[in-house]
């Protein structure tokens, strides 16, 4: 699922070395991603798996990993 | 009948309280009280020499530094209109507004590519660095008495965007800069001598203008001015190296901190951080609370109102509310047809209040529109009241604000058209939890198929044609627009509503 949230950061037009080399782990805010990139992530996220990511949710997904814990606990 | 200058009251008990004082840190430099006196009167002494005179409009273009209060209060002791804009506008948006307010000098940070003239008169250019424009040609020491101006004198200017895609002038006069350090900077906020002011929002804008110009010399604070980009990092950094008591900012900031940290727990400097620009989700408010221990004081303001006129209150702010009424304002919540609303309903926000401005300029279709015989003025927000508390619902016109930004439906609309596989699009509110972001219905032409590949495309030929805040959040692909009879597209029924 890495891969597959990778691809969407891609969709959602960051860079693709930045892309490339952010880890799973890797604070995403600031360096990685903007707050547009951020909001265009989440909405995308919502719209591949079918989950709902609320405000209270989107404070507390800061990297990749913990995206890919909330979409399968989400998805379950 | 006359009226204070706003810059004289701002400047001159600073000169006899504490003229050694630092007014502003901007990077490694500061600026005394004296050093602004004296740069702001060479500059009003630079523009009698031009034969700029009183009324006329002087547009800045310069991002946070030193040249931004200088310029501005020096235009403002001479009697000039400052007109103030993005240093990151486009040359066509400039050349644009230069025209509509009849600039006869633009203050930047460098020339223009292509000269400008107005009226068959030349646009002069001065160019600054981050003090201001350059110190041999002019002496502070030439500069008479400040103007004297009269009551309906305006003394500076701002540029709103409008649902069409063109930015309206909204002129004030001096009360407007000096109302609000006693209305919300005093009686609210309780600002004092003794605080460092921090604003992450640019001089530019009128949250930004108040915040980091008439707050701090109202009451001999120290101001903290930052130029470069507002990413989290930068601006950790600046608040740990220069400790303010007072920070401002907007609700995508106070959401990149608490993304960007790593942290269980964030010890900061600051006694208050205030919100404005958009509507402070609670979820924000809590996290940020529990990371720092502070309460987030959200207030809405509005250009045309000069500042905040519905806000919360140190100590008492509540999660997800704007606050309550600033006393010396009014509100009402009306209908479609204008009449109140039943108590805790719906109803667009109507406010009243001595900031507010005239007109628009050169607009009096639209001010007529806006500015209502009774003297209030349509904001377009819609609001729930509850306990004399105000809670956001949204917007009741195309209008979308975003990263604190207005984002106008026809600007993106246009540049989305002009792509080759576009037939037709609209652009409106979406939500994201429980804020509106643009997003974009988009038509394809014949043949055209929607792929991974054409919505990566369409990103892309946005994000190289607009600012970032303004590019669709979401495509969604539909078979045909919703329109009126005659042909107008009903955003209306596209845009989502705030839950």
């Amino acid at each position: 699922m890495i891969n597959e949230l990778k691809e969407l950061m891609l969709n959602i037009g960051v860079e693709e070395r930045i892309v490339n080399e952010v880890g799973p782990d890797q604070t995403l805010a600031g360096r990685v991603m903007d707050s547009v990139d951020y909001t265009a992530f989440i909405v995308a996220i919502e719209e591949r798996y079918g989950v709902k990511v609320t405000d209270r949710y989107a404070l507390k997904l800061r990297t990749l990993n913990d995206f890919k814990n909330y979409i399968n606990i989400g998805v379950e | 009948m006359s009226t204070p200058n706003a810059a004289v009251e701002l400047l001159t008990h600073n000169l006899e309280l504490h003229p050694e004082k630092i007014a502003y840190f901007c990077g490694d430099k500061e600026l005394s009280f004296r050093e602004l006196d004296k740069a702001s009167r060479r500059f009003a002494n630079l523009l009698q020499k031009l034969g700029i005179a009183p009324q006329e409009h002087v547009l800045i273009a310069l991002p946070d530094c030193f040249a931004f209060p200088v310029t501005f209060l020096g235009c403002l002791l001479s009697g000039v209109v400052a007109v103030a804009v993005s240093p990151n506008l486009s040359e066509e948006d400039l050349a644009y507004i230069i025209k509509d307010c009849g600039a006869r000098l633009l203050v930047a940070l460098s020339e223009l590519a292509a000269p400008l003239s107005v009226k068959g008169n030349k646009v002069n250019v001065i160019v600054c660095d981050d003090q201001g424009p350059a110190e041999d040609a002019i002496s502070s020491e030439d500069f008479g008495t400040p103007y004297q101006p009269l009551t309906d004198d305006f003394a500076y200017m701002l540029y709103s965007s409008g649902s069409t895609a063109k930015p309206k002038g909204v002129p004030h006069r001096h009360k407007s800069l000096l109302l609000p350090g006693d209305l919300v900077g005093k009686s609210l906020l309780g600002l004092t001598c003794d605080d460092v002011i921090f604003s992450s929002s640019n001089l530019s804008f009128a949250y930004g203008l108040i915040n980091s110009l008439a707050f701090p010399l109202r009451f001999g604070a120290t101001a903290v001015l930052h130029p470069g980009k507002h990413d989290p990092r930068a601006i950790l950094g600046i608040i740990m190296q220069r400790k303010p008591s007072i920070f401002f900012s907007v609700p995508t900031i106070y959401t990149q901190i608490i993304l960007s940290c790593t942290v269980r727990e964030l010890k900061l400097p600051m006694r208050l951080c205030c919100s404005a620009g958009e509507a402070l989700p609670a979820a924000v408010f809590e996290e940020w609370q529990r990371l720092t221990g502070l309460e987030i004081i959200d207030g809405i303001g509005s250009t045309e109102m000069a500042y905040h006129f519905i806000s919360n209150v140190p100590g008492k702010a509540l999660a997800g509310s704007a606050g309550m009424l600033v006393p010396g304002y009014r509100a009402r919540l009306v209908d479609d047809n204008g009449s109140d609303v039943p108590a805790g309903s719906e109803g667009s926000l109507l406010v009243n209040g001595d900031t507010k401005t005239p007109c628009y300029w050169n607009l009096p279709e639209k001010s007529a529109e806006t500015i209502l015989p009774d003297g209030f003025i349509r904001t377009g927000d819609i609001f729930i009241e509850r306990d004399g508390f105000y809670f956001y619902r949204g917007r009741n016109d195309d209008l979308i604000k975003s990263g604190a930004c207005w984002v106008s439906p026809f600007t993106v609309e246009e540049v989305l058209r002009s792509h080759p596989a576009v037939a037709d699009c609209a652009v409106a509110a979406v939500s994201v939890g429980t804020l509106n972001k643009p997003g974009a219905f988009v038509v394809l032409k014949p043949g055209t198929v929607h792929t991974t590949a054409l919505q990566r495309e369409l990103r892309a030929h946005m994000m190289a044609r607009l600012p970032k805040y303004m590019c669709p959040v979401r495509f969604r692909f539909m078979e045909k627009l919703p329109r009126t009879s005659t042909g107008k597209i009903q955003r209306f029924r596209l845009r989502e509503k705030i839950i």
